[in-house]
């Protein structure tokens, strides 16, 4: 299975373990949707940052994500809600480490 | 050696600072509801003005700190307890011992809680208690009397409060500071993660696994809150003079939480 299918799946099952140990230790995520209704990016840091991050984000339903389509090996689209605000957003590995791990996911409006 | 006051120091994070600052050789005064060198209920105008005059009859020169830092949770079911307690309880005392911190040129620090950075707080009653120290504002009864119109069975409206009075608390400390320091009193406050306290102890299940959404980066892999002495620890260097340099600071002792939550968020 791909990482970005991987990832997809992870973020719909809203499991913030098996989302963390797809990036590599150096790995980050930064998210700019948020951005479009006034909000900082998301940004998280390494696997563990990755995986409190987002256990804090799907415990409170801050952030989920819903109809997500698989276009390359590196690319999905989804919609995503952050509190509420629902966006069409696209995310890209945009590096891999070494290791064959996320070194680097940007996620965008779509 | 200095003379300090420190409200909720029967327990927790209270009751660290006050053993910390007096195994340094301060003489410390606890306020407390009871347990205490002084025993007043802080969530009313009687106890706090019982505290208040106490303080001045005992130490006429001046003191050198005051630690503000009793308070309730969101999940102790009444809220205009919180409201009074957590925000009048720290205001109101920390305006009426101000003449005796400034004869000493002493300092204040105030607890807060790293849940202001969450986006839970209520704006128009953050905004209606900061402005209720000025004679126009609505009274504290008159915010109380606001307050019980909620739901206090729903935790999260319980927690919106609590957030809504440490927030305020946050803003009051930044809106005074510069005033206070220039009449040589430093005002700081903390703002703690979730910390093992007695309050903590006595929390709902629903409530405790709120908390686990809340992680805490220096305990990753476990599920320790933070130790009362981690906040005591920085509660007493900002009250001391070795922090003569920091003024209207809301520091975050959280073990990195805030920092996981929000890293976009430089200032």
């Amino acid at each position: 299975m791909t990482l970005i299918r991987q990832y997809v799946n992870a973020m719909l099952e809203r499991d913030s373990v098996a989302l963390s140990k797809l990036f590599s230790p150096t790995g980050s995520f930064v998210d700019y949707c948020p951005k479009d209704s006034g909000k900082p990016q998301l940004h998280a840091y390494g696997p563990e940052g990755i995986d409190m991050f987002f256990r804090n984000q799907f415990l409170f339903r801050k952030f989920e994500i819903t109809d997500a389509t698989i276009i390359s090996d590196t690319q999905a689209y989804y919609y995503a809600i952050y509190n509420g605000y629902h966006m069409r957003a696209i995310a890209t590995i945009q590096e891999f480490s070494k290791d064959g791990e996320i070194k680097h996911m940007v996620v965008r409006p779509a | 050696m200095g003379v300090y006051i420190v409200t909720g120091g029967s327990g927790g994070i209270g009751g660290k600072t006050v053993e910390i600052l007096r195994n340094q050789g301060h003489e410390v005064l606890n306020v407390d509801l009871k347990d205490a060198d002084i025993c007043a209920n802080l969530a009313t105008k009687e106890g706090r003005d019982y505290v208040i005059d106490t303080v001045h009859e005992m130490f006429p020169d001046g003191i050198d700190g005051l630690c503000c830092n009793a308070g309730v949770s969101g999940a102790c079911g009444n809220l205009k307890l919180i409201v009074s307690l957590n925000y009048y309880g720290a205001v109101n005392l920390a305006h009426g011992l101000f003449d005796l911190l400034k004869k000493k040129g002493g300092s204040c620090v105030v607890t807060s809680s790293n849940t202001i950075s969450q986006g839970a707080a209520r704006p128009d009653l953050v905004d209606l208690l900061n402005y209720s120290q000025t004679k126009t504002a609505l009274s504290e009864e008159a915010i109380l009397k606001i307050v019980e119109k909620f739901d206090d069975s729903n935790l999260s409206v319980g927690n919106s409060i609590y957030v809504t009075t440490k927030y305020a608390l946050a803003r009051w400390v930044r809106r005074v500071s510069a005033s206070w320091a220039a009449n040589g009193v430093r005002i700081n406050t903390v703002a703690p993660g979730n910390v093992s306290t007695p309050m903590t102890a006595t929390m709902s299940t629903s409530a405790k696994a709120a908390l686990a959404a809340l992680p805490i980066p220096i305990n990753y892999g476990t599920d320790e809150l933070m130790n009362p002495e981690d906040i005591a620890n920085v509660i007493v260097f900002l009250v001391s003079p070795l922090a003569h340099g920091v003024n209207g600071n809301v520091m975050f002792v959280d073990g990195g939480t805030d920092a996981l939550l929000n890293s976009e968020k430089v200032y």
